[in-house]
């Protein structure tokens, strides 16, 4: 019964719905704790880390199956390389906008630090992404 | 076909659960080329004795 592939299947998606649950599910607590009841990362840390282990294990097992960076929408090469370098800048500027309408900084350098701290993290992760893509590419097509 | 064997044990025979045998049957559940290969084989038939779509939309060539 345990090479079963419709029971298998079938049990993949019912974790995979349950995951996306507990992700989106997490990911709400953690805006609400941050943005409703005012708390800060470090007061919020233990559920953060769950979420931040979990999300960082799905993003390393997608990079593991070759799945382009910008799945579902079809691109280019060239239109990953734009995206990998978009994208990073989009959350530094996301950083800035959190930092500086929610939390009240005005500190041109704690925005400048948010902005590239984020921006720089943001780009680690889809050079690591778009190098395990690469070698997936190169050993199995 | 009748071979005389019941879905659970084929099922046996070819390491899945008798759902998953009465869910083909039904044309409810789609096999992998592995298991359908496994099924042609345990029953004694090619592929296009057990998978052929007998509809006209599909005209056997």
């Amino acid at each position: 019964m345990k090479k079963d592939e419709r029971l298998n299947a079938s049990v993949k998606v019912a974790n995979s719905l349950g995951y996306v649950l507990f992700w989106y599910g997490i990911f709400a607590v953690l805006l609400y704790r941050w943005f409703i009841l005012d708390l800060t990362l470090i007061e919020t840390i233990d559920i953060f880390l769950v979420w931040i282990v979990a999300s960082l294990v799905q993003f390393m097992a997608l990079a593991s199956k070759g799945i382009p960076i910008t799945y579902p929408i079809d691109t280019t090469r060239k239109e990953q390389k734009y995206f990998t370098f978009l994208l990073p800048i989009v959350a530094g500027a996301l950083s800035v906008i959190i930092l500086w309408v929610f939390r009240e900084v005005t500190e041109v350098r704690r925005l400048l630090g948010g902005f590239f701290l984020t921006g720089f993290a943001t780009l680690t992760l889809l050079i690591i992404y778009r190098i395990i893509v690469h070698y997936w590419e190169q050993k199995n097509t | 076909m009748d071979l005389g064997l019941t879905q659970e044990e084929l099922a046996e025979q070819v390491g899945v659960t008798r759902q998953t045998i009465g869910l083909i049957e039904k044309e409810k559940y789609n096999p992998t080329i592995s298991l359908a290969l496994s099924l042609s084989e345990a029953l004694g038939k090619s592929l296009d004795d057990l998978f052929w779509m007998e509809t006209s939309k599909h005209e056997k060539r």
